[in-house]
């Protein structure tokens, strides 16, 4: 099987957007909002060693996603060569994957009212064609490919030239869009964009506090009242109603 | 796999359910009344709006139906049969219809069912209809232009008013409420017969 | 008899008291209320059913996965077990709108509630004494209670609660409404609600179908009636009203009473209140279900057909991508018969040609066999209201006569009408109006204009 992953090669990348037009153009991503957006890090230290990046926002497709678990309805799922899907006649656009995605990929998408996020072009891929923003990018500094093929670019990049996913001690859920590059050029990225702890909506933190005890603890007395009754019943043997 | 399904129907299937299909048409609108001139023309007379209740709930229940079913993707509208529009010849056959409605007493749907249940009156009015189209037939090489003005190909009302299905399924319904609403103010407080046509003459009680 | 005042509560019956008792039934549900009934049970078992595999994430899940797995394989697949949850769950509020404005004043309005699910100081002892018995902790006898016990009454508070919060967050996550952060409250409110339901659904079902001394209570959601002797252990308050309407009833009438016979618990007359006779009427028996649906020769209510009728049309749109018709089978019947009686000229009219494919006869089309389907089905629905009857159909003052011309006038007008329109009221008013073809509410509106002004015209005929 697959497994399927990303590099963006930092010493390449020139911050041009052109792989947010592909994507936007080729997914109808409604304006103001993205699947993938290249953000700048904004130049830093002191002249003159100064350094100045790229960091890449889009679905990183976690070995350990943070965003099926709170999807009410299994919209989100991963499938086995690792790409994170959504469903559309699932999602119900209720935002708990939103807040869930530590590295914030995701988005509702205001015309169909649904999360919407990066999925690798599955389709595209599917076809045996590149991602839009691989086959785009103006200085070939996006790579896709399977890891699990030994003479992929990714393999190469990842195993042999170390490549880095972007992660924290605190969030570490195996992101499989790695960044190969100059040292201080991924540390200031990792730096500037450290992925958040998963979130849970405030109508989750009280259904998990409040609600689901409330809830659990009716059905359960209940249960267990009319356990007791049936036992009797049983025990004492039935009195039918007499006619 | 997605509706409609008569593509899929050998031709037994496809005239059985038809026939089943037109088994509940008739028993529904026996059961609403509709074998009956009297009741169908108490309509005209703002006696008892049955036929504006049943029509309009039919047309709302289906509507909702379809509209649902085709936003979920389960009803290909593409091939869901969209009666094309002829204004000019709807228009004045639509008079045409309602001034034979109300001198024979049915249309040509409520005539068979009253047909089943014995009524001879339906049974002429059938013969009628037969007499109708086949005078249409005859006349209809000599009407063509009239027969085919005003023609605005499968014309929706969302499409001519550029609106969101949505909007015009619920005008529609919040129309049929207010048709209702008026249907039973006309029958009850109204008294819109009696301001009309008087006290009924004798004998109109009976069915 | 009837010279003691009327008991406070239950006294000790006669076992022969009992038995007479035991044979006389009370209505106790309305038709309506009983297809009501299992109608909502059958929407919360689909509900239900498709509900808890339809939440699959671990966060939220409450069924196993072998469950979840097994449901989405019946469906086929989870968008389409998605789509019939919230296709029944649509029904269901609009079936129960239709109720709840329809039947306001009937079972909403405040008093009726007030007294059908409002809880007074005999109800919370009632629950009390209730639990201690079932646990065999006492022996004391339960308060009297009003045709609904505590216990169902506490169910319906619930229930009355939580059904406006299961179909507003239903529709909000149906149609993904107002915002997001909405839809996300949406989705715990839902299970909320929907679990609150659950836990006294439990106790509902259990009392209902499993425990053995509300046994009545469960047949009368199927009958509509409950025997004397249960209304009065179970229900005592609440025979105490049907039977004072009763007597007050009898007294009215018959000088006096004695309809109640031997075996019912005297009541005072002094307890009679002034009691309409037409309402005690209302509360004495009634014909069974089928019978009074099927059987009674009185019309059903136009809403109720039109219901039925837009169902069979619904159903003809997805079965054969077309609505019902009838001009067009008329027409295919006269095309058989041109062609029958005069093959060439109708082969070769530019007209009929079109009905005619080479090879097939043009019987043979969906509009021919629904028309005659209708003829059976008109025919099965006025055999069972004994409607058949050679008849004709006319105004008072006219003779049988000049109502054949007119009918055959009319006909004729019709036909051509309806082929001018290429539909009749069915196959283009109906049919296209469900599809909000532009040239069908056209139609309509001229039909009902001829038809209300031809009708001044006519009224010398009809009237």
């Amino acid at each position: 099987m697959a497994r399927y992953a990303m590099v963006t090669d930092l010493r390449k990348c020139v911050g041009c957007q052109a792989c947010t037009v592909a994507c936007n153009s080729e997914w109808a991503v409604p304006t103001g909002f993205a699947r993938t957006h290249v953000h700048p890090t904004g130049v830093a230290g002191t002249f003159p060693h100064l350094v100045s990046s790229f960091y890449i926002a889009q679905c990183n497709h976690c070995d350990h996603p943070a965003c099926i678990e709170p999807c009410p309805t299994g919209a989100t799922y991963q499938s086995a060569d690792g790409i994170v899907h959504i469903d559309r006649d699932l999602c119900i656009g209720c935002g708990y994957c939103v807040e869930a995605c530590p590295y914030d990929a995701r988005y509702i998408n205001p015309v169909i009212k649904k999360a919407d996020k990066c999925d690798f072009c599955w389709p595209r891929v599917q076809k045996g064609l590149e991602p839009a923003c691989v086959l785009t990018c103006t200085a070939h500094a996006k790579f896709f490919g399977d890891l699990e093929d030994q003479n992929s670019d990714v393999f190469k990049m990842v195993y042999e030239q170390g490549a880095r996913r972007l992660e924290t001690s605190e969030v570490s859920i195996g992101p499989n869009v790695y960044y190969l590059g100059k040292k201080e050029d991924v540390d200031l990225v990792f730096a500037s964009f450290p992925p958040h702890r998963p979130r849970l909506l405030r109508a989750g933190e009280v259904w998990r506090r409040y609600l689901r005890p409330l809830v659990l603890g009716a059905i359960g007395a209940t249960f267990l009242g009319q356990a007791i009754a049936f036992f009797h019943q049983l025990r004492v043997g039935e009195d039918e109603f007499e006619e | 796999m997605s509706a409609p399904y008569f593509q899929t129907f050998s031709l037994t299937t496809y005239l059985a359910v038809s026939l089943l299909l037109g088994f509940f048409f008739g028993f529904f609108l026996e059961r609403a009344g509709f074998s009956s001139a009297h009741k169908l023309t108490a309509q005209f007379y703002f006696k008892d709006f049955a036929v504006l209740k049943v029509m309009f709930t039919a047309i709302v229940v289906a509507m909702l139906g379809i509209a649902y079913l085709s936003l979920v993707g389960w009803l290909d509208m593409g091939q869901v049969f969209v009666p094309p529009t002829y204004l000019w010849p709807q228009l004045v056959g639509g008079l045409l219809l309602g001034a034979g409605f109300i001198v024979g007493g049915y249309c040509p749907g409520t005539s068979a069912v009253a047909v089943a249940i014995g009524k001879i009156d339906a049974l002429l009015f059938a013969l009628g209809i037969l007499m109708g189209i086949f005078l249409f037939g005859v006349t209809a090489p000599r009407i063509t232009s009239f027969n085919l003005s005003g023609y605005l190909g499968n014309l929706t009302i969302p499409t001519w008013l550029n609106l969101n299905i949505g909007i015009v399924v619920l005008a529609v319904v919040v129309l049929a409420m207010v048709a209702f609403w008026a249907a039973e103010k006309s029958e009850g407080p109204w008294k819109v017969f009696a301001r009309l046509y008087g006290k009924p003459s004798k004998g109109d009680e009976r069915r | 008899m009837a010279t003691q005042p009327l008991p406070i509560a239950p006294v000790p019956l006669t076992v022969e008291q009992a038995e007479a008792m035991s044979q006389r039934q009370i209505k106790k549900h309305h038709v309506a209320i009983m297809l009501l009934h299992w109608f909502n049970a059958a929407v919360w078992l689909f509900e239900l059913a498709t509900g808890t595999a339809l939440i699959a994430s671990p966060y939220f899940r409450v069924m196993p996965y072998w469950y979840i797995n097994m449901m989405t394989t019946l469906f086929g697949s989870r968008a389409n077990m998605l789509h019939f949850h919230i296709a029944v769950g649509i029904l269901w509020v609009v079936v129960f709108l239709v109720y709840g404005i329809f039947g306001f004043r009937t079972y909403l309005a405040r008093q009726i509630l007030g007294k059908e699910i409002a809880l007074d100081r005999d109800d919370f002892r009632w629950l009390s004494i209730r639990a201690l018995r079932i646990l065999k902790k006492s022996d004391e006898p339960l308060p009297p209670q009003d045709s609904y016990n505590a216990g169902q009454k506490l169910f319906a508070l619930l229930v009355y609660a939580m059904i406006p919060i299961i179909m507003i967050t239903g529709l909000i996550m149906a149609f993904h409404l107002v915002s997001t952060a909405v839809v996300g409250w949406a989705v715990v409110l839902h299970f909320t609600a929907v679990g609150l339901v659950v836990s006294g659904l439990m106790i509902h079902v259990y009392m209902g179908a499993v425990f053995p001394e509300e046994k009545p209570a469960f047949f009368s959601m199927i009958t509509g009636m409950v025997s004397e002797l249960y209304a009065y252990r179970h229900h005592f308050k609440w025979w105490k009203e049907v039977k004072m309407q009763e007597e007050a009833w009898t007294h009215q009438f018959q000088g006096g009473s004695g309809s109640t016979g031997v075996a019912s618990p005297p009541l005072g007359e002094s307890a009679i209140p002034s009691v309409a006779p037409e309402k005690a009427e209302a509360k004495r028996g009634s014909p069974g279900m089928f019978r009074r649906i099927f059987r009674s020769p009185e019309y059903w209510p136009p809403y109720v057909a039109g219901v039925g009728l837009g169902l069979t049309l619904l159903a003809t749109f997805v079965l054969m991508g077309q609505g019902l018709g009838a001009s067009g089978a008329f027409t295919r019947y006269l095309v058989a018969i041109l062609a029958w009686v005069a093959p060439h000229y109708t082969f070769h009219s530019s007209y009929w040609s079109n009905y005619i494919q080479p090879g097939q006869s043009p019987l043979i089309a969906f509009l021919t066999f629904e028309i005659f389907g209708a003829m059976l089905g008109g025919f099965v629905s006025g055999w069972l209201a004994g409607r058949l009857r050679i008849t004709v159909d006319k105004g008072p003052r006219i003779s049988r006569r000049t109502r054949y011309a007119l009918a055959i006038a009319g006909g004729i007008l019709t036909g051509y009408g309806a082929r001018l329109a290429r539909g009749c009221t069915s196959g283009l008013g109906l049919s296209g109006g469900a599809v909000l073809a532009f040239g069908a509410w056209v139609f309509m509106l001229g039909v009902f204009a001829a038809g209300f002004g031809g009708a001044w015209l006519m009224r010398r005929y009809w009237l």
